[in-house]
């Protein structure tokens, strides 16, 4: 079979989880709804983790018992259980659509003004096809590589605004309504259990259980640093009120500073390097989703699946960057819903798994 | 075959050259003014910057252009019609708004653009201009500094050195009218005309006011002192030494020299620099509010007086001038003091925030200052020995 996952360490590994969850994080929510009752954005992220982190030592411990590395183990021959897999392609393709529709979003809003949206589209999503084709290997290896400067560039955003940082606008602190909390965190699961489902379908390139589960942790460790000090700086530059109105809050983080400011040039630059991260990390789950679906399914190369889930991503953008109703409200169902296609089949999965190795010894 | 494919594919990206913009296409606007139409509601004037020409013996020049308009939008391409380059308003820095039109409010409606509007740096400075907006530019203008830069700079020097003005974004001025937690305090500056005005509290023999100093120099325009809003609208103007007691109690003051009168009558200057962060205490309809200071004193250098009879006048004389300007704010309902930012905490839901009347609740409010001056060295011995 011609999966193209290639090998990599745990490094590796780690950092294609954290960026994947950075760029899911920062750019794949709805201000509207997050904000639009105060701001926990940070209380549900951190409850949204931890649920995450749960699922997946879940998930660690089945592909344990059952002696593989990717989730395609836990499917066995079960006919329904490959089917259970559909929701998990979907949400991963969800999970790469998401972020890179909010990028275009805040690339044509506030660099390109003048362009059209689908002239701009033309450039960069094109290139979502190229990564993926490239396999698992250059991707997480890029990752490791873009790591450490996204994390420059976070440092920057938040020094050069700290003077403007105030706790005060951190409230209120609405945890008078725990349902609403509940609900928020749900959506955010989303964001912050996608990754590690990804690291979990391209797992076998790290070919030691060990080593694939202390990269997911690790990379959802320094992934969670990374989205909640975004988090709570933005939380304390802005109050809620301009929050809920405001379309690409961490790129506003950015332009925050003032025009004597020695960091003023470089919102251009720290946006191109966040759009690249995204753009990886959207590829890292295509390529993910592409790979579960060879495994499940039996297909023996994944480069035209990768093409088509791809091209299926591309289009499902550029219809949700129409600027009518019925488009908007989808994209409102998809951050509060998607959670269900990733959170649900998983322990479905991992039931499945663990009985049919014990009827196996027995 | 791979490399006619990627060859085909670079080609895509040199589309952009077709319908490319050259830098020279471009003026930029480096300072925005707006101020009360007489045709239409409001006239916007832009500071355009105008390049040389390469010769050593010209330089750059700002050029004032203005237009009537409903809206900003409408301004701005009403001018990009009558300018030979087109506008650029991505490198303005300053926004100067009109006394006149502060005073009427609502202009935030007008001016609420920043996130609708991309190009626009959302955290250019704010000033409000005594008289005309035109004449408040054109007096800032100098060969030295046509764009205007070293002026933007040193407001937020001069904010920081002698606290004696105050430094506010646009953007955090929206957000002083939006949520209503703190009123905003803006940097004032007008024509210099060497006649003394009251502010708001009105106890100070040389009120330090922007276009009331009393100083002959090549520009028109000085900046001192702040304009008090409450919401969008302003509603009084602050001396410098008086914006300095409010800049004591939102932390934004770094140092600044405050004049005290001594028992025999005599002046004392003394610098004070901030220790730490102001420690603010609201319960119910009561705040404490305390601040903390270290001193030097600045002339005369030396006073009959030990350190604690010192610290203890300082101390007193602090907590009186705090509550003199809360009283005068209050007076006018502006919370440029920001109690309102504590206000917030209480609540648990955003919901209970949004119907609750910050603004009654500030005018009910009674706040006790506490100044803790501590001497950075002994009174009666000057600082060389």
């Amino acid at each position: 079979m011609n999966l193209r996952v290639g090998a990599f360490g745990r490094q590796e590994g780690a950092s294609a989880v954290a960026i994947c969850m950075f760029g899911g994080s920062c750019f794949a929510f709805d201000s509207a709804a997050l904000f639009s009752d105060g701001n926990a954005s940070y209380l549900t992220y951190a409850i949204a983790l931890i649920a995450s982190l749960l699922l997946f030592e879940l998930l660690c411990a089945a592909l344990n018992k059952r002696g593989g590395l990717d989730l395609s183990s836990l499917v066995g021959g079960s006919v329904v259980k490959r089917f259970l897999t559909v929701p998990l392609m979907l949400s991963l393709l969800l999970a790469a659509l998401l972020p890179m529709q909010q990028c275009l979003l805040t690339v044509t809003q506030y660099v390109f003004v003048d362009a059209k949206q689908a002239s701009v589209c033309l450039y960069l999503l094109p290139c979502l096809t190229l990564l993926c084709l490239l396999g698992a290997e250059p991707l997480v290896r890029t990752a490791r590589i873009l790591l450490p400067v996204l994390g420059i560039s976070i440092l920057i955003a938040l020094v050069s605004n700290a003077s403007q940082m105030h706790a005060y606008r951190l409230f209120p602190i609405p945890v008078g309504k725990p349902e609403k909390l509940l609900h928020e965190s749900a959506s955010a699961l989303h964001r912050t259990v996608s990754p590690l489902l990804a690291l979990l379908c391209i797992g076998d390139g790290t070919q030691r259980a060990d080593a694939q589960k202390s990269a997911g942790r690790i990379g959802a460790a320094v992934g969670a640093i990374a989205v909640l000090s975004m988090l709570l700086g933005l939380s304390c530059c802005f109050s809620y009120g301009l929050l809920r109105d405001m379309p690409s809050p961490f790129y506003r983080l950015l332009v925050e500073a003032r025009t004597d400011s020695p960091a003023l040039r470089l919102d251009r630059a720290a946006l191109f390097l966040w759009t690249a991260c995204s753009l990886l990390g959207s590829a890292i789950e295509v390529f993910a989703a592409g790979v579960l679906l060879c495994r499940t399914f039996g297909v023996r190369d994944v480069r035209p699946v990768v093409c088509a889930l791809s091209a299926l991503c591309v289009s499902a953008v550029l219809l949700l960057y129409r600027d009518s109703e019925p488009a908007a409200r989808t994209l409102s169902l998809l951050y509060r819903y998607g959670w269900i296609g990733a959170v649900v089949p998983l322990p479905l999965l991992c039931i499945g798994g663990r009985r049919k190795r014990v009827c196996a010894a027995s | 075959m791979r490399r006619i494919v990627i060859a085909l594919c670079c080609l895509l990206l040199t589309a952009g050259c077709m319908h490319s913009k050259h830098l020279d296409e471009y003026a930029y606007a480096v300072d925005i003014g707006v101020e009360r139409g007489t045709t239409m509601p409001y006239l916007v004037t832009l500071l355009v910057s105008v390049p040389g020409t390469g010769d050593e013996q010209t330089t750059a020049k700002n050029v004032a252009i203005s237009a009537e308009a409903r809206t900003f939008s409408e301004a701005i391409e009403t001018l990009n019609a009558a300018y030979p380059s087109r506008l650029s308003i991505s490198r303005a820095s300053l926004l100067l708004l009109s006394e006149s039109l502060a005073r009427e409010g609502g202009q935030s409606a007008f001016l609420d653009f920043s996130f609708g509007k991309p190009d626009l740096w959302p955290n250019l400075r704010l000033a409000v201009a005594s008289g005309s907006v035109k004449e408040t530019l054109e007096g800032w203008t100098s060969e030295t500094d046509p764009s205007l830069r070293k002026i933007k700079t040193s407001v937020g020097e001069l904010t920081a050195r002698s606290g004696l003005s105050a430094d506010i974004g646009y953007g955090a001025y929206l957000e002083c009218v939006r949520e209503g937690r703190i009123d905003a305090l803006v940097a004032y500056a007008g024509e210099n005309d060497w006649s003394l005005k009251a502010d708001l509290v009105g106890d100070d023999a040389y009120p330090y006011l922007g276009g009331s100093l009393l100083v002959s120099s090549s520009l028109k325009t000085t900046t001192a002192g702040s304009a008090v809003f409450d919401g969008d609208r302003m509603v009084g103007v602050l001396d410098g030494q008086h914006t300095m007691a409010v800049l004591l109690v939102t932390d934004a003051f770094v140092s600044g020299e405050l004049l005290f009168t001594m028992p025999d009558g005599q002046p004392l200057c003394v610098r004070l620099h901030r220790a730490r962060a102001p420690r603010i205490v609201l319960n119910g309809a009561h705040a404490t509010a305390d601040v903390y200071l270290e001193a030097d004193l600045v002339s005369p250098q030396t006073v009959d007086m030990t350190s604690d009879e010192l610290t203890a006048f300082l101390s007193s004389h602090l907590e009186q001038l705090l509550s003199r300007v809360f009283a005068a704010l209050q007076r006018v309902n502006s919370d440029a003091m920001g109690f309102g930012r504590f206000a917030a905490m209480r609540f648990t839901s955003a919901e209970a925030w949004e119907s609750f009347d910050a603004k009654a609740a500030y005018r009910a409010l009674t706040v006790d200052f506490t100044a803790h001056v501590r001497l950075s060295h002994n009174p009666r011995r000057p600082v060389l020995e």
